[in-house]
């Protein structure tokens, strides 16, 4: 029986039909048209798939649709709003700190949840943070350069 | 503008890529989209019985469900591209969906075609298949062995072929050299794991009889000319769109059943069709690295003179051979036996063999980093047996500048380099003779330091060229990017490769 649950994407209020098994990563990319948020994973190790509930990172293909009801959820389409690139979005481009792109997405957004508590995090807790999201290119020393370029340019 | 080289550039891929606004092929959405989903054999090594699909059938949301027996006179077999000439190559059938046999773990066995992801998976479960499982053989050396379980009636033993080289006169070398080394080498089995799973996307249009198929692949030409020999189109009623791919690492160049199979179904059914594998898919399925058991022996002087190399490679196969499979372990692999010395004899032996695992096929360097760790392997052995500095005993052997153009023993023209030069460069950038002395020193106080010296020389640009040709690549592809310039003196790239970690726009750019 499919349900019917309402939730706020990138400060939009959306309406879904949504399974009670449906993973939210699923119903954001395959209902929302919202295909920033990628999946690489079937068991939570990935990363590629984090989004924001109510301001905190998750991985989102862990999170069942129905739990996000009535929740505000930003995506990494709704990081930048009006035009200009984020501060990490940007860094990461000028940082090299992406490759093929797959994860940067989802290291985008656990960053961004990182700076917005701990706005001069060290490199230690850089990486610590970023434990949870993988990438098969960069090698990660860029990633990790982007971040703190970023967080020296707030 | 910046300088052509050395200086840093922005990447123009960059601005979609973090924004989320990219295109990857499980993105691609187009009105009336089916989904598909595999069904993977369990067992490594299995007859098929009976496989009953009527309860998937009638799932709820489920439109098609399709065994190996409802294709086989649609559709044709998966093909292998690389006929390494001068060996005893056999490519043995390799169905889109197993008919009679599984041949590891993942050989697929029924497809199912349903409104959603979710109810294509769900019929997955409804789907019985009776196996009577036979014998598993997953060490390339153990299947090639008299008495392993054989996978191909047509393939005694389990090999695919018996590929050779050789040049000088090895016997000789080996009985006259003073001092000799010998190794077992096991290159073990490795998963690409790009980040993004592979996915197809196919869309036949019934009225022009044109089918767009976005895939995640590495080289969208040779994924329409596999296409076409899979479904029967020609080629020229197939566009293969490849959008963001990613990563690759070599696992998104081969074609595969999978992908064929969505194009089929679009086919019959009129309807867009999307497969995407999950990880555990990923594992099972999409090509593995390497899987070499090597054995070694070299020979020289005791001064540092390498004068002789042997070697028998078991280079695994997995259960059918892959696109460029085949090439791998010889042409990319045997080749380079040389490396970057003056080996004066040499005589390799690679079996191509067999066994029921995922099919093995390029990955990051393919063939040659086997190559690499076997030769500097060895040579390192050498030196410690012979008490010489591995550095020296490279120096000794290099090619020397004043030489090239050089045949190496394999038979292979290197036009030019410096190696010796390349090689004090690295010592100098390294500080090799203070790290020596740290060393000794951190040896005394009882700590252990350790430092690895290798080269690495590799054969490449395979494509389209007339050595392709000669090295039996029959998907030779338009992968060198060119540039033509027109009237407008608009300079056009034109290029077949696709992005899957390079920045391949921002390089053409410049
Ligand atoms: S897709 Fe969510 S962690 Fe990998
Ligand atoms: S850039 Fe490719 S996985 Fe991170």
């Amino acid at each position: 029986m499919k349900r019917s649950i309402t939730l706020t994407v990138n400060g939009v209020a959306r309406t879904a039909e949504v399974e009670p098994r449906a993973l939210l990563a699923y119903v954001l990319r395959d209902q929302l048209d919202l295909t920033g948020t990628h999946i690489g994973c079937d068991t939570s190790q990935c990363g590629a798939c984090t989004v924001h509930l109510d301001g905190r990172a998750v991985k989102s293909c862990t999170v069942l649709a129905v739990q996000a009801e009535g929740r505000a959820i930003t995506t990494i389409e709704g990081l930048s709003r009006n035009g200009t690139l984020h501060p990490l979005q940007q860094a990461f481009w000028e940082k090299h700190g992406l490759q093929c792109g797959f994860c940067t997405p989802g290291m985008i957004m656990t960053a961004a949840d990182l700076l917005a508590r701990n706005s001069k995090p060290t490199e230690g807790e850089i990486r610590h943070a970023l434990e949870g999201n993988l990438c098969r290119c960069t090698g990660y020393q860029n990633i990790v350069a982007a971040v703190q370029a970023a967080a020296s340019a707030r | 503008m910046a300088t052509l080289f050395g200086s840093g550039i922005k990447r123009r891929e960059d601005p979609r890529l973090v924004t989320g606004k990219a295109t990857y092929t499980d993105d691609v959405k187009l009105p009336g989209l089916l989904y598909a989903a595999i069904l993977r054999s369990t067992y490594a090594h299995a007859r098929l019985k009976n496989v009953n699909v009527a309860k998937a059938k009638k799932a709820p949301g489920v439109v098609a469900v399709y065994t190996g027996a409802d294709l086989k006179d649609k559709l044709n077999t998966v093909p292998c591209a690389w006929n390494v000439p001068n060996c005893d190559l056999k490519v043995p059938s390799h169905p889109l969906l197993a008919t009679d046999k599984v041949r590891y773990a993942g050989d697929g066995i029924a497809m199912v075609v349903a409104e959603s992801r979710a109810a294509a998976r769900d019929a997955l479960d409804l789907i019985d298949v009776d196996y009577d499982a036979l014998d598993a053989v997953v060490d390339p050396e153990k299947a090639a062995q008299k008495g392993a379980p054989e996978l191909h009636t047509e393939v005694p033993s389990n090999i695919a072929f018996t590929w050779k080289v050789a040049g000088g006169d090895a016997a000789k070398a080996f009985a006259e050299a003073p001092v000799t080394v010998e190794q077992r080498i096991v290159q073990n089995r490795l998963l690409p794991t790009a980040l993004e799973p592979r996915a197809a996307c196919a869309s036949y249009n019934t009225g022009t009889g044109q089918l767009t198929c976005w895939v995640t692949s590495q080289n969208p030409h040779i994924h329409r000319f596999l296409l076409s020999v899979m479904t029967k189109l020609p080629e020229h009623k197939i566009r293969v769109i490849a959008p963001e791919v990613g990563g690759g690492f070599g696992s998104k160049i081969p074609g595969y059943a999978d992908e064929a199979l969505v194009c089929f179904a679009s086919m019959e059914l009129g309807r867009p069709v999307k497969w995407t594998e999950d990880r555990s898919e990923n594992y099972k399925v999409t090509i593995h690295g390497r899987d070499h058991v090597q054995y070694v022996a070299l020979c020289g002087t005791k001064d540092g003179k390498i004068t002789g190399l042997r070697t028998r490679v078991y280079a695994g196969l997995g259960g059918y051979a892959s696109t460029a499979a085949p090439g791998i372990p010889t042409i990319l692999h045997g080749l380079m036996y040389s490396g970057p010395y003056t080996i004066p004899n040499i005589d390799g032996t690679v079996y191509g063999v067999y066994t029921t695992t995922t099919p093995v096929d390029a990955y990051r360097g393919a063939g040659r980093p086997e190559a690499t760790f076997l030769l500097e392997r060895m040579i390192d052995l050498f030196a410690r047996k012979i008490g010489m500095d591995p550095v020296e005993v490279r120096r000794k052997n290099l090619i020397p500048k004043d030489k090239f153009p050089y045949t190496v023993a394999t038979g292979i023209t290197y036009d030019s380099g410096n190696y010796q030069g390349a090689l004090d460069k690295a010592l100098q950038m390294f500080d090799y003779k203070k790290f020596r002395a740290e060393q000794a020193k951190a040896r005394k106080a009882g700590r252990y330091l350790g430092v690895g010296v290798t080269t690495y020389c590799e054969i490449c640009g395979l494509g389209p060229s007339q050595v392709a040709g000669a090295v039996g690549m029959s998907s030779a592809s338009p992968s060198r990017t060119s540039r033509s310039s027109r009237a407008t003196r608009r300079r056009r790239p034109r290029g077949g490769g696709r992005t899957a970690v390079e920045p391949r726009r921002s390089v053409a750019a410049r």
